[in-house]
């Protein structure tokens, strides 16, 4: 738990310092073409000639701005969509299911992949591509919530006290379905930082010169005999984050779980 | 006999819609999708010609009946580059891409099933906080960097395996293990996760108490038991493999539907992307339907429940 924090809070630090570097993450400098780590270059530099340590920091930023907005956007409208269909029922309750279930039938990365084609390859379509197929997992995971919170004696009292829809859904709903919709946060800032590479890789994510640990990662592949340091930099950063994030959930689920009929 | 009904019924309605929102994708291009296939520069007749192949000229009810319709008959139209049917260039590369696939699944099985068993025997103690790392760390690696890496060290640096491309067996190593090691990871968790539920039940207890050994106990009694929710798991992630070989087989070059979904997408051949995207989704959307139903038959409780 200390260890995935402390690799978070390097990731918002990195993050944090990428703006300083910002100017000599893009600063091409050719005598230094793929030249090892140095002093100079900490973490050697790339094909360009570019200090692969600011390249770091940057893709760090584009990292966690991805993920911050992807996440609020799919974590706000799943939960809102989810906690309404799970408590109303009915028609609505229908017709959100069925658009989750067809949402869900598109595996793993693959919709995303599909809309960033469609839309066309850049930051804005790529955090787009992402929400889209994020909300889903908080939607879901809210409906089941409400379906059966909403048969609790508390908010049966609340509704025949007479209180307002939305003062139930947000003071007597959302509070109690909280802790998972935690534990998916966390899972899915792990999911969201790993699509982001993963389309940056396939080159349909950030565009150069903007720096993407996912897109360092493809570059760096061609010069993988001469200078291994382009991908191990980028990919031991991103297996770090990845692997905080998933270990944070974890943690969350564990401890969550112990108390979650209070 | 009604619910397999149910389901079928279910199923074919979940297709239609996933069949319609790949339709919807050539809308969401932004601007006008012609330009974007033909360029800007391109000659009026050539972008009218191209405009009524792919019937965007017509109403958009008009263009998704003819899509549902042409669909029926199994005919996604014909590539942009190639000039060939989109579903001649999918069947062609279908094969490739099964293979990898399977091979994926069986590095996984081979990997999870001792681990999770080691993990869940000894709950708790060094063996399994040993094997929950390796799972955790397993899942946290990305395909689009194991791979890169494998290559570094077993092919360029061993000299074990080729490079990329299909050569034969050989070749089919590396992508396996990029493509199997998540799922390997994920099911080990699984594995794990279930047999503790099982370990505790009476019926553990009791073989136990005639007198079977912990390994028999686990292995007669346990297992079968804890297989099912393995098994769920092992469907639905079968799908996944299917959208995680789109990034493993473009590192290794391997004639599949991922490397034609790339190479498509580049090309800027939206029907082809299309075609690729709708197969891989509905072959997905099949299997967990197959899986729910298996379950059903696999497990007696859940047939009287429903």
């Amino acid at each position: 738990m200390r260890l995935a924090l402390a690799i978070l809070g390097l990731w918002l630090l990195a993050a944090a310092l990428g703006p300083w570097f910002q100017a000599s993450s893009v600063q091409v400098w050719l005598p230094g073409i793929l030249t090892a780590p140095d002093a100079s270059a900490w973490l050697g530099r790339d094909e360009l000639g570019r200090d692969v340590l600011a390249r770091l920091l940057a893709g760090a930023g584009t990292a966690l701005w991805v993920s911050l907005l992807v996440v609020g956007i799919s974590a706000s409208v799943g939960t809102t969509l989810g906690l309404a269909a799970g408590y109303w029922g009915g028609w609505l309750d229908r017709v959100i299911g069925r658009l989750i279930d067809v949402f869900l039938a598109f595996p793993g990365i693959l919709l995303a992949i599909a809309l960033a084609a469609a839309l066309g390859p850049g930051l804005d379509n790529l955090v787009l591509a992402l929400a889209l197929m994020g909300w889903v997992g908080f939607a879901r995971l809210a409906r089941a919530q409400a379906m059966s919170l909403r048969e609790r004696d508390h908010v049966q009292a609340a509704i025949a006290l007479g209180c307002s829809q939305r003062r139930i859904l947000i003071r007597h709903l959302l509070p109690l379905a909280l802790a998972p919709l935690l534990v998916e946060t966390s899972f899915s800032v792990a999911g969201v930082v790993v699509a982001e590479a993963g389309l940056s890789f396939l080159g349909l994510g950030v565009q150069p010169p903007a720096a993407s640990w996912g897109s360092m990662i493809r570059d760096g592949v061609r010069y993988m005999l001469t200078a291994p340091h382009l991908v191990l930099a980028p990919g031991v950063a991103l297996c770090l984050v990845v692997f905080a994030a998933n270990r944070l959930g974890d943690v969350l689920q564990d401890r969550l779980s112990g108390r979650s009929n209070w | 006999m009604t619910a397999l009904l149910r389901r079928v019924a279910d199923t074919s309605l979940t297709l239609l819609l996933v069949a319609g929102l790949v339709f919807a994708l050539i809308h969401l291009i932004p601007g006008d999708p012609v330009d974007v296939m033909l360029g800007e520069s391109a000659h009026a007749a050539d972008r009218a010609a191209l405009r009524a192949r792919l019937g965007l000229d017509q109403p958009i009810s008009v263009q998704l009946l003819d899509y549902y319709a042409a669909l029926a008959q199994a005919d996604l139209g014909a590539s942009l580059h190639q000039g060939q049917p989109v579903t001649r260039l999918l069947l062609d590369r279908l094969p490739a891409t099964l293979q990898l696939a399977g091979a994926a699944l069986v590095f996984a099985l081979l990997i999870s099933l001792p681990l999770g068993v080691v993990a869940a025997r000894f709950a708790g103690r060094s063996p399994d906080r040993v094997a929950s790392s390796v799972a955790l760390i397993g899942l946290s690696i990305p395909n689009f960097w194991l791979g890169p890496v494998l290559i570094l060290v077993f092919s360029i640096g061993l000299g074990l395996t080729p490079v990329s491309g299909d050569e034969g067996w050989g070749s089919l190593i590396l992508p396996a293990l990029t493509l199997g090691m998540s799922l390997a990871a994920i099911n080990t968790r699984m594995v794990r996760a279930s047999l503790l539920e099982v370990l505790d039940q009476p019926f553990v207890r009791t073989a136990r108490a005639k007198g079977l050994s912990p390994i028999a106990a686990l292995v007669r009694h346990a297992l079968p038991n804890a297989a099912l929710p393995v098994l769920t798991l092992l469907g639905l992630q079968l799908g996944h493999l299917l959208a995680g070989a789109v990034i493993t087989e473009t590192i290794f070059a391997w004639p599949g539907l991922g490397s034609l979904l790339i190479d498509a997408i580049r090309q800027r051949d939206y029907p082809l992307v299309q075609g690729c995207v709708l197969l891989i989704s509905a072959s997905y959307v099949v299997i967990n339907a197959l899986t729910d139903t298996a379950y059903g038959w696999l497990d007696p409780r859940t047939r009287r429940l429903s």
